[in-house]
């Protein structure tokens, strides 16, 4: 399991904690994640409708340098996983692929088409497998209830469908269930969190956000898992003006999914950098750890 | 209630400049049958957004009031719409193209102003410095707006870098960037 590493602009800003927790669970889990230092932004939809040529070529160039080296792409986050499936499958077209490289030769590089784009999510699906996950479970998830929080953007990207119903979607509630959580079902978990919308209308933003986490909480959920460091941002940074919109207390901590697996695979907290969140992940950890002690 | 205003169609062509934008290309197919605006979930909150009237407006040729309406930067970009459409219209990538033809004739406002924040951020650095996204999207105005967050943020360790390094390879990525935009 070799991959070249995709993190995507914000698993190196304001969601470090997303890059640390991914290279620990890899490495524990035996991916390889080669590094494409110098891989440019996405595009995200904005340099898409800027400049939608643009886009397609930047993304071009990122896929060439995955198969510069001869690897597929792994990304974590649900926008990336879109928009570069979506430039990866524009480029299946050869005519399309010859405009592009046209501009990229004044790069030096060429597509030559064919590189694949997965998501950790299905990476951990169809190449680790559920079995050998289980194996490697260290502090099993006690029967927490973990909401999952799948996010638009993964379950639009092309290709999804082929691991994945994307209108009733299942993958992160067997993965916490392999990991010895209970996952619980609430309407909310494809909802869109109001990322894309957070700078342009914050009110729009937080309240679709609130509904997610005022539908998980509802239904029990201590705790959601995502996918998408976007959902991230808008889930656990803003959950007290969520709270403030919907009228009542929330305080439902939001993991990444890598900080899941690495957590119930038995990975020191810290190293998954969930003291960066602002919803505090400690009550969490805390179950984990006593009920740790009480098997030991 | 004040009456309504009338609007006056402006550009009976304005269809054919929106199909001609990448995401545009399939408006002529839409048979209106609302199941976009019944998929948004911002259409929900904000009853002036809806999806089936952006794309009925573009296709009436209301040039004017679609491209002034700050309502059509109200999209999440959740492409449900875009799921569920029976005709493949594709809706949200319509208005996207909208956005498109708003962005390129100079349109101001809080939409037009955070996408060319965050293309200006690919250009300059190669990737999204988010901090100077922020603040160039908000202004400093709309930053001190947000109260303490920012020091709830920085207080965690949660902020964005103030000072991010560009890519070293940002010099290719503006070439390629300024070849497509000579060749268009």
């Amino acid at each position: 399991m070799r991959y070249a590493y995709y993190p995507g602009c914000v698993a190196l800003d304001s969601c470090k904690e997303l890059d640390l927790a991914t290279r620990e669970v890899a490495r524990d889990l035996g991916i390889e994640l080669v590094d494409l230092p110098e891989a440019s932004c996405c595009g995200a939809g904005n340099l898409q409708e800027k400049n939608p040529e643009g886009a397609l070529v930047l993304n071009a160039r990122t896929l060439a340098m995955a198969q510069e080296k001869g690897l597929d792409i792994l990304t974590v986050c649900g926008t990336c996983q879109l928009f570069l499936s979506r430039a990866r499958e524009a480029l299946e077209d050869p005519s399309a692929r010859e405009r592009v490289n046209k501009v990229l030769e004044k790069a030096g590089r060429q597509y030559g088409g064919g590189v694949r784009v997965k998501h950790l999510l299905q990476v951990l699906l169809e190449d680790v497998g559920w079995k050998r996950l289980g194996a490697h479970v260290r502090r099993p998830l006690g029967d927490l209830a973990v909401g999952a929080f799948y996010g638009c953007h993964l379950l639009r990207a092309p290709g999804t469908e082929a691991f994945e119903n994307p209108e009733n979607p299942q993958s992160i509630e067997r993965l916490v269930k392999v990991l010895g959580g209970n996952p619980v079902a609430y309407g909310g978990r494809t909802a869109c969190c109001g990322f894309h919308v957070l700078t342009v209308r914050q009110d729009l933003a937080v309240r679709m956000s609130a509904a997610g986490l005022a539908g998980a909480k509802s239904a029990g959920a201590r705790v959601l898992a995502t996918p998408c460091p976007l959902c991230h941002l808008v889930l656990d940074v803003y959950q007290k003006k969520a709270a403030r919109a919907v009228g009542e207390r929330l305080d439902v901590p939001v993991l990444h999914l890598s900080q899941l697996v690495g957590l119930a695979i038995g990975i020191d907290p810290e190293r998954l950098g969930v003291e960066r969140h602002l919803v505090s992940v400690k009550p969490i950890v805390q179950t984990l750890e006593d009920e740790e002690v009480v098997k030991a | 209630m004040s009456a309504p205003t009338r609007v006056v169609p402006d550009a009976p062509a304005f269809w054919k400049e929106v199909a001609s934008v990448p995401g545009g290309e399939a408006i002529a197919a839409c048979i209106q049958c609302n199941t976009c605006t019944s998929s948004c979930p911002v259409e929900l909150l904000e009853p002036a957004f809806k999806v089936r009237q952006i794309v009925a407006r573009v296709r009436l040729g209301l040039r004017e009031d679609v491209l002034s309406d700050d309502a059509i930067w109200a999209c999440a970009r959740c492409y449900a719409c875009v799921a569920h459409c029976p005709k493949q219209v594709r809706p949200g990538d319509v208005i996207e193209a909208v956005h498109h033809i708003a962005l390129r004739e100079g349109r101001q406002g809080p939409g037009p102003r955070h996408t060319r924040a965050f293309a200006e951020s690919v250009r300059r650095d190669g990737r999204i410095h988010e901090a100077r996204v922020t603040l160039e999207s908000l202004g400093l105005a709309g930053v001190l707006r947000e109260g303490l967050l920012p020091l709830a943020m920085a207080w965690r360790g949660k902020s964005p870098a103030l000072r991010r390094r560009p890519l070293k390879s940002v010099k290719e990525i503006q070439t390629l960037l300024d070849a497509v935009e000579e060749s268009e």
